[in-house]
């Protein structure tokens, strides 16, 4: 262990911290509700970043439910997770948002799903719906995964509403629901509520329905632009878990086809981004580049979009002589396109004028809600999963991670086009160091109850996966995709701010939820009710 | 300026849109369509089942048959099936086309005959996998009709005409 | 009598022709995106299909229905007074023709107006101010320039100026990008139409569809009339050139994005008003 992390786990141990494991470059640490709050302060004044928390129902080992807290030390590249236990007859914690707000939804969810009360702070059901009954914990073990509560329905909007245009409506791609409140033209406050299609991903992966085998193809489908992220993030937690070498030349395959799914992410978004603006030429263009990525996806690992060449301990497919020749003949080709396209849209004066100085999101607000990926890079974050925490082959290469420090919609944007530049040349380096050797171990084993924590970068941010394994299946995985960690900074950026430019805002943090996002405008002033639609273009990611 | 470029841009790539079902779609080597399972092939061992994530195959027993049972609604076409086929029934196509009026036509199945035991009467397994693991390996033909259950106990007895207990010698 | 005759048949060629026009812009946009799109005559396969459809009256009501009906109509009679004008009117004066060309355009913006404002929806609402806003900031400038180009003389420098001016706010009449704001799918899920379906949204498609041939013809003609032609002549180069004229103005919004509601009508105002006064003072210099 180096000196600072060193130091800074005495600091923690003499505020009440036990270290109870060390794994790599993950440290655990287990203490008792009163030491949290000063714990939390401690972490955060060391710059550590909230990755996310989990609530564990760790009853049938050890007696206690749990609640993790996974914090990151990014410039140390150290993960330290906080396990707090406590009683079924007494299941509460206090609330640690006002050390770190990041923590805001994660402990509303631990509440919703594992039954830990959080004391200390104002609480709402955050991803089960508002009738849902109380005391139905569906992440309990002893909740079983086919049990269906019986609930009242309750129409979810108040009687003010004049037309009812969601959270479902068929015009919606996916249930959304943001509620403006504004003065005039400008934004006064900002209130969201998602979760709309909750689909009880963790607790399917728990069901006797999966094993170990099957949840990656679970995972690449919680969402359909950056699922390869997903599986890849499950299988690396896995096997850090169990402590499963994967042989080097299965690393940098999984490594390359990351890079191709950030490209074909980042060219669908500038299409959207594009769109939104009235510009749909840059939006045709944008896809019918992106359209290259989506041919090379397919003929490396045989699908479009949903991959599916993770397993444990490997990938399914090589990529031989003829796919290598390809794809960087194909990169080639989108690299002279995409930047001639950039160069036309950065000089359409609408595109310019609308995304500069608009959404801004300081880089005092970033840190404090632990905003990730572009978010974070356009203002001034230097944070990137594959240089703070480097995993499968990114050690090999060297990139550059693009920093704005304007945090507006504008900063966004370029930051995202520069990465595509950037990962076009990750791509380059890693099939000229592509090793031989085979592409997965011969036969795994996975021993239950051994934790670990997995993160990628996703083209929208780091994607967390926490996972404890169990005999045969997960014990309990936690995804933590980036666009849950982003969203409540969009609060921050649309205050104060004019009501025209919410619709681009919201696109810019790349939300992976789908085209279609309904705005309720609320006017402080008259009381009455305006409604926005926003379009964004992205499907389901959420969590 | 910059942004007339785009007419440029657009000229020199002409259209890459196509006029399908007319022309035809693209559609690369490697690509996973749904799978197609050769009857006089398969053993009915059921590892395809076992490894199927969203359980588009299953195996059922009915009536005197096993049957494996394709539906294709809830394919991922990711594949696995024929990873895991021992028998390498399992061919994986490039079809997509696969939209139906008809809910019948997305369900396919290969009907197998089940052997049962020739003492005790319990099914044990497929006749085409008893017969495939016979051919595979040094089983005598005598042993594989049999169940596990009757299996040991036949197995005990011989072993007991061996060493002369009472009771012993083939039932 | 001969004039009427004429001018009901430029009429008529120009509402058949509007359509597939329309057509042929989407055929332009088509492959500017490296599309194929859609053949030329869908732009006329969708008002048939709109119009074969069930009447649906939105929550409005009768108002909104009555106003959509009101405002193609005084747009069809704009089309019809146009095509009349130049055979018409002699240089120099203002004929009664102008000005109830010039009233008929108004009186469409507003029944616009009220047509969005007058339903129960907040989008439509929203689109209604901002159609109020877009037409404040540029059908002044339409009327001025256009009248100026009538009976404003035979300076040629004040023409031009007047012809710039014209040009510019008779594009914005045609609701395309950059100021289609009202109608801003991704922003206002199609704002002042959002409610409308079937006929009335064929009423509306065809009002927008007018309103670009209008912003058309009047370019061209005003173009023909300072180049200097004048009568039969003026009217039937008028109307070959409105093709053109329209998809030059496609081209222009293909090339540019979505201004925003508080952008677009200032950067008119700041463009068209120096425009305007300078063009007074060039009139009182007697250029």
């Amino acid at each position: 262990m180096t000196e600072p992390v060193g130091k800074l786990i005495e600091e923690l141990k003499n505020l009440g911290g036990k270290v109870e494991e060390v794994r790599g470059r993950e440290i655990y640490l287990v203490a008792s509700r009163d030491s949290l709050r000063s714990l939390a302060k401690a972490l955060y004044s060391a710059g550590a970043y909230l990755k996310t928390c989990a609530g564990v129902d760790e009853r049938p080992i050890q007696g206690v439910l749990s609640v993790y807290y996974i914090f990151g030390l990014d410039e140390l590249g150290v993960d330290v997770i906080l396990r707090v236990p406590v009683t079924e007859e007494d299941a509460r914690v206090p609330t640690i948002v006002p050390e770190v707000p990041a923590a805001d939804w994660c402990e509303l969810e631990a509440r919703d799903m594992i039954g830990v009360e959080i004391t200390g702070r104002p609480v709402r059901r955050l991803v089960l719906p508002e009738d849902w009954p109380e005391g139905v914990y569906p992440l309990r073990k002893d909740f079983d995964y086919s049990t269906r509560p019986l609930r009242g329905f309750r129409s979810e909007l108040p009687e003010e509403v004049g037309v009812p245009l969601g959270p479902y409506h068929p015009a919606l791609h996916e249930p959304e629901y943001f509620e403006l409140y504004v003065d005039g033209e400008k934004v006064v406050d900002v209130v969201y509520r998602g979760f709309h299609v909750h689909r009880g991903i963790e607790k399917l992966a728990e069901s006797p329905r999966f094993t170990y085998k099957q949840v990656p193809f679970l995972a690449e489908r919680i969402c359909g632009i950056c699922g390869f992220v997903h599986s890849s993030c499950y299988v690396m937690a896995v096997e850090k878990a169990a402590g499963i070498e994967v042989p080097e030349r299965a690393e940098f395959i999984r490594s390359i086809v990351l890079e191709v799914e950030r490209l074909h992410s980042h060219l669908l978004w500038l299409g959207v981004a594009a769109h939104l603006l009235g510009y749909d030429a840059g939006f045709m263009h944008a896809w019918r580049i992106r359209e290259h990525t989506m041919v090379l996806a397919e003929y490396l690992t045989g699908s479009r979009k949903t991959y599916g060449i993770n397993i444990i301990g490997g990938v399914r497919k090589d990529l031989n002589v003829d796919k290598l020749d390809k794809t960087l003949k194909t990169l080639a080709t989108v690299r002279e396109e995409f930047v001639k396209l950039a160069e036309v849209m950065l000089s359409v004066p609408q595109i310019r004028s609308r995304a500069s100085g608009t959404g801004v999101l300081s880089r005092f607000e970033a840190r404090a809600l632990s905003v990730v990926g572009p978010v974070a890079r356009a203002s001034g974050l230097y944070r990137d999963v594959r240089k703070d925490y480097p995993y499968f082959a990114y050690r090999e290469v060297s990139f550059k991670v693009p920093l704005y420090t304007e945090g507006d919609n504008l900063a966004r944007l370029l930051v995202r086009v520069e990465e595509v530049l950037e990962s076009i040349e990750i791509i380059k380096q890693l099939i000229d160091k592509l090793p031989g050797g085979p592409i997965a171990v011969e036969s795994w084993d996975i021993p239950p109850y051994r934790r670990a924590v997995a993160a990628i970068e996703a083209p929208r941010g780091e994607d967390v996966h926490f996972i404890i394994t169990g005999v045969g299946k997960p014990y309990r995985w936690r995804v933590r995709a980036p666009t849950y960690q982003n969203i409540p900074a969009l609060r921050a950026m649309l205050r104060g701010a004019p009501l025209a430019d919410a619709p681009l805002t919201i696109a810019s943090i790349d939300p992976c939820f789908s085209c279609t996002d309904r705005v309720v405008v609320y006017d402080l002033k008259t009381g009455s009710r305006r409604t926005l639609r926003i379009s964004g273009g992205v499907p389901p990611c959420p969590l | 300026m910059s942004l007339v470029k785009i007419l440029e841009i657009a000229l020199k790539t002409g259209r890459v849109t196509r006029r399908y079902p007319a022309e035809e779609p693209l559609v690369t080597p490697e690509f996973r369509g749904s799978i197609e399972v050769d009857p006089s092939k398969c053993w009915g061992c059921g590892a395809c089942v076992k490894v199927c994530p969203p359980n588009a195959l299953t195996l059922t027993p009915s009536g005197k048959s096993l049957v494996l049972e394709y539906f294709v609604g809830r394919c991922i076409f990711c594949g696995m099936c024929a990873e895991v086929c021992p028998a390498k029934a399992i061919t994986v196509t490039k079809k997509f086309e696969l939209a139906s009026a008809n809910l019948r036509d997305l369900r396919s199945r290969v009907v197998h005959e089940v052997l049962r035991c020739s003492v005790c009467g319990t099914p044990i397994a497929a006749e085409a996998e008893v017969r495939a693991v016979v051919k595979a390996s040094p089983v005598s033909e005598e042993y594989a009709v049999l169940c596990p259950r009757c299996r040991k106990e036949r197995f005990a007895k011989s072993i007991g005409l061996r060493v002369g207990a009472p009771g012993g010698g083939p039932s | 009598m001969l004039h009427s005759l004429l001018a009901l048949v430029a009429f008529l060629a120009g509402v058949t022709l509007a359509p597939v026009y329309d057509g042929l812009e989407r055929k332009l946009r088509a492959a500017v995106h490296t599309r194929i799109g859609p053949p030329i005559l869908q732009t006329w396969y969708d008002l048939v299909k709109l119009f074969s459809k069930e009447l649906v009256i939105p929550e409005g009501g009768s108002w909104c229905a009555l106003s959509a009906v009101l405002e193609l109509t005084a747009l069809i009679a704009s089309v019809a007074l146009l095509n009349y004008v130049p055979l018409a009117v002699t240089s120099g004066t203002v004929g009664a023709e102008v000005v109830a060309f010039i009233a008929l355009l108004s009186v469409a913006t507003a029944l616009t107006i009220v047509r969005a404002v007058a339903q129960n929806n907040v989008y439509s609402v929203v689109g209604g101010f901002r159609e109020f806003t877009l037409a404040l900031s540029s059908e002044p400038f339409l009327v001025f320039s256009y009248l100026a180009l009538v009976a404003g003389g035979e300076r040629p420098v004040f023409k031009l100026s007047s012809l710039l001016i014209l040009a510019i706010s008779s594009y914005v009449l045609s609701s395309r990008i950059p100021y289609d704001i009202a109608e801003a799918e991704p922003e206002l899920s199609a704002g002042v139409n959002i409610e409308l379906a079937g006929p009335l949204l064929g009423v509306a498609t065809m009002s927008t569809l007018l309103r670009r041939f209008l912003a058309a013809e009047l370019t061209a003609l005003a173009l023909v009339l300072v180049v200097g032609f004048e009568s039969y002549q003026a009217l039937v180069l008028a109307l070959a050139l409105t093709p053109v004229v329209w998809v030059a103005h496609a081209l222009v919004s293909i090339l540019l994005g979505r201004t925003r509601v508080d952008m677009g009508p200032k950067a008119l105002l700041l463009t068209l008003l120096p425009l305007s006064v300078v063009t007074v003072v060039i009139y009182g210099l007697g250029l």
